[in-house]
């Protein structure tokens, strides 16, 4: 297996071409934190070669004053984020791995709690370059907020797990970062707060995030996330308190709930990774699923059973997603897990994505929990964008049964 | 191909005889959309009133290759719907129905031809609306909104129809029903609903929408600032974002059209002043005054002469109308008008807003200003009068300068109205070659014969030297632009 890896987007081009040409398949990779669906990962070290883009990372443009940015699609996250922060502005999205490559977040459409309230990738690109299927460079969108000139290939590419090009640079549209981020934090030793989150979200108080996550000692930890001047954190608080009770820990942005790095506003995600993933050394192959579902099939989620059943979880209520993890690396063991997820997940479009699974696993495991609907037009799609069939992607393999 | 002679008996069978339409008035009605500057004759009307009977016409308008439009209120401004080929109109209006509500997961299903205002009006009394609201809401239908993607006032805080979209059923070009998205967003794999949303009825006919509903602000501050000149009220749009506040709406009206809404609807706005900015700030009412105070300090800081601020929601409604009801107030001081919807980068508002009046000043004609200048979406509305041709030329002279100056401006052609025919030619100004013919090959592939809404979107060969249109030939040679026309504009949007 070979890696190509430059930082010119002419010598990329060129590679792409000659391998449309010569029909041959190959894998992309940003920065290597294998965010993307382990099923993806595995096409692309299946793949005798492959495209690395982690050196094709600069700042197109940056307006803070338009709050637009453009950056390459190698560039991480987290030097994005920085570079926004110095203007006091944020991308609103907070991957599982602060290292991912910007390309390979909006291949995989990533998103995270804030999407609650501010958005997701979705509402944020506004343009996108990428190598299409004859190895042109081709461009769509632009640099403004607003924009309906043409089709909206931005989004075609959003989610596309690098089935239908080469995602080289992306344009953002960024938001100012909250105003005093503050959170509320408490423990739960059974699954009460979910109907208590559900009278929160009756009452259409507008938080910033919601997120619960089961920790080691099989509690729960709630985090209610919130931002804005004094008088309208007030009464978010007694709206919070008026349903929870007096339980729960106010905290401002910086300070740390239970001495386990869970802060209010963006290093939140701290907390999640040292309590999890850094205590529990997850190896690869250990079992990491994504569910995404509608608020009322999360709300009414059996989670008891998965919390006696040693699995860990983040869950995002509103709007949002279930991480399931367990420290299974068994290959049998985690097709029984995934058979109990797909068993609670009632509703037909709750749909599924591996994080990182056994080596063996794949997108026929997720079967129809793996896709969208109007898959079948997707695939279609694939055939017709990639004549060549050099994009690597198993997303558009799966045979379903009819 | 002949409507009458092959096809309208076929269309009676599955329809009913009263919803196949090709009488001379009704061809008239539907010569044209919002944008009277072009327009054309379709071959035929139908009004298909299920899934089954829309699936079956178009199954047989692709089995005869004849071209079709899906066609709602017909308030568009770009002339999406105008049937320049002879097309057959594919009237959706009927589709009408409230299939679900689901507050919990905050979404309402509706069929396309539900008027978008009727959707809020539905769930209302529950405390919540649907947030993406063109002026033209009381009319235009949200199938329509799904093909043009549009906007409105209230987009800057909360996002375009792409956003507030979850899923859709539609109808592919040989009568296939699919289904995209779902009732919630983060499903797996390419983001098609995105795609179809503002793809102008190229892709399909849709037949289903699943909509969010966002909770209805507990309360409202609505201030207007009164300015000496436009370049102010500007700043103050820059000065406000650069605090890091998003107000749920930023609106500016320069004097012309102080002028005009004064005239037909007296809001109270000094006919003195250079220009008003509309600010609307909403959510808890705790907290919200210490915003609107914090904002008032940067609308004088930045040059506003006075701010008033809405005592009432009478008098928030009373701006709000003059906002929304601006373009038809036009009718007050010009015979007709033509709109623009160029976005730019906030920051080049002022340098845009000068040129613009410089290109009018050149061509010897007026030109009001209206538009959303939080997000850079420009409504240039030149004032022309529709009887005297030479005037309907500089009309089009005076867009295309300002399409120009949209784009030299690092903007782009189109906020939420669309591309349409009416900036089909500029695509190729816009995109490069490739990039063009990559999105042609998008097209291609949803609607491989062009049969949907043909000639719309991309420059047509023949008529553009740069052009690389994918269109078959003998598909192209058909095509023709309409007749320009020269009509009074009367649509209030």
């Amino acid at each position: 297996m070979s890696s190509f890896e430059s930082g010119s987007l002419e010598e990329i081009q060129n590679w792409v071409s000659l391998r449309i040409e010569t029909k041959q398949v190959f894998g992309i990779c940003g920065n290597g934190s294998r965010f993307v669906s382990s099923d993806s990962g595995k096409s692309a070290e299946n793949s005798s070669d492959n495209l690395v883009l982690k050196k094709l990372n600069s700042t197109r443009f940056f307006d803070p004053e338009d709050m637009v940015v453009g950056v390459e699609a190698g560039m991480s996250i987290r030097s994005l984020q920085e570079i926004l922060a110095e203007r006091n502005m944020l991308l609103p999205v907070n991957p599982w791995f602060s290292d991912s490559s910007i390309g390979s977040l909006v291949a995989c459409n990533d998103f995270g709690p804030n999407r609650m309230n501010m958005g997701g990738l979705r509402d944020c690109i506004i343009g996108i370059e990428y190598i299409n299927g004859k190895g042109e460079i081709v461009h769509a969108g632009g640099k403004v907020v607003k924009n309906v000139s043409g089709y909206d290939l931005t989004r075609m590419m959003l989610g596309s797990q690098g089935g239908l090009g080469i995602i080289t640079a992306v344009n953002f549209k960024v938001m100012p970062t909250p105003v005093e981020a503050h959170g509320m934090f408490g423990i739960f030793n059974s699954e009460s707060w979910l109907p208590q989150v559900e009278e929160l979200h009756k009452r259409r108080i507008p938080l910033d995030w919601i997120q619960a996550v089961s920790t080691f000692s099989s509690n729960w930890i709630l985090g209610l996330g919130y931002s804005g001047n004094e008088p309208n954190r007030n009464r978010i608080e007694r709206e919070i308190i008026d349903v929870f009770g007096g339980n729960l820990t106010t905290l401002a942005d910086g300070e740390s709930f239970s001495g386990q790095n869970f802060t209010p506003g963006e290093n939140r995600f701290k907390g999640f990774l040292s309590v999890i993933r850094d205590a529990w050394e997850m190896p690869d192959s250990h079992f990491h699923v994504l569910a995404t579902a509608a608020t009322e099939n999360i709300i009414n989620f059996p989670f008891e059973l998965f919390r006696k059943g040693n699995f860990k979880m983040i869950i995002h209520p509103i709007g949002g997603d279930i991480h399931f993890m367990h420290e299974s690396c068994d290959r049998k063991e985690q097709l029984e897990h995934l058979q109990k997820i797909k068993s609670a997940l009632v509703h037909p479009d709750s749909k599924l994505r591996w994080v990182s699974a056994h080596a063996d696993s794949s997108m026929q495991d997720l079967g129809k929990y793996g896709v969208a609907s109007g898959y079948s037009l997707t695939q279609r799609l694939k055939r017709h964008l990639d004549p060549a069939r050099v994009f690597s992607s198993s997303y558009y393999d799966l045979e379903l049964e009819s | 191909m002949s409507f009458e002679k092959n096809i309208r008996s076929e269309c009676v069978r599955i329809l009913g005889i009263e919803w196949v339409k090709d009488d001379p008035v009704t061809l008239y009605t539907y010569r044209c959309d919002g944008l009277t500057l072009y327009a054309a004759l379709p071959m035929g009307v139908l009004f298909p009133g299920t899934v089954q009977e829309l699936v079956s016409v178009v199954k047989l308008l692709h089995q005869h290759k004849i071209s079709f439009i899906a066609r709602g209120a017909g308030t568009g401004l770009s002339g999406g719907a105008v049937p320049q080929d002879g097309s057959v109109i594919i009237e959706m209006a009927r589709f009408k129905e409230v299939h679900e509500v689901d507050l919990i997961n905050r979404t309402i299903t509706v069929g396309p031809g539900v008027i978008n205002l009727r959707i809020t009006e539905h769930v209302n009394a529950d405390g919540y609306h649907y947030a993406p609201d063109p002026s033209s809401q009381k009319a235009c239908t949200i199938g329509g909104n799904v093909a043009e993607n549009s906007g409105g006032p209230h987009t800057l805080k909360y996002g375009v129809t792409v956003n507030h979209v979850l899923g859709l059923e539609m109808v592919l070009a040989d009568g296939e029903l699919v289904t995209l998205g779902a009732n919630h967003f983060g499903l797996p794999g390419p983001d098609l609903l995105g795609l179809v949303t503002g793809s102008e009825g190229t892709f399909g006919i849709i037949t289903k929408i699943i909509c969010r509903l966002t909770p209805n602000p507990e309360q409202a501050v609505t201030m207007l600032g009164i300015y000496k000149s436009v370049r102010d009220a500007c700043e103050s749009v820059s000065s406000i974002i650069g605090h890091g506040i998003i107000p749920a709406a930023l609106e500016m009206l320069d004097r012309i059209m102080i002028s005009a809404v004064e005239k037909a609807l007296k809001p109270g706005f000094p006919l003195d002043a250079e220009a008003v900015l509309i600010v609307e700030l909403d959510g808890l009412s705790d907290g919200l005054d210490v915003e609107a105070e914090v904002v008032e300090r940067l609308l004088k800081e930045t040059g506003a002469i006075t701010v008033n601020r809405a005592r009432d929601e009478a008098e928030r409604a009373k701006i709000w109308r003059a906002r929304k009801e601006a373009f038809g107030a036009i009718g007050q001081i010009s015979p007709s008008y033509y709109v623009q919807d160029g976005v730019i980068p906030r920051s080049k508002l002022p340098e845009v807003l000068d040129e613009i009046s410089a290109i009018g000043k050149k061509h010897g004609l007026t030109v009001a200003n209206v538009f959303h200048a939080g997000d850079g979406n420009l409504h240039p509305l030149i004032l022309y009068d529709y009887e005297n041709p030479q005037e309907v030329e500089k009309a089009h002279a005076i867009g295309e300068e300002i399409l120009s100056s949209c784009i030299k401006h690092g903007g782009t052609l189109s906020g939420e109205h669309g591309i349409g025919i009416e900036k089909a030619e500029w695509m190729s100004e816009l995109y490069s070659g490739n990039s063009l013919d990559n999105m042609q090959n998008v097209r291609a592939f949803f609607n491989p014969e062009n049969l949907l809404n043909p000639g719309k979107i991309f420059p047509q060969p023949g008529r553009c030297a740069e052009s690389k249109s994918g269109t078959p030939p003998q598909q192209a040679s058909a095509l023709n632009k309409p007749k320009m026309v020269a009509s009074k504009s009367g649509i209030a949007v």
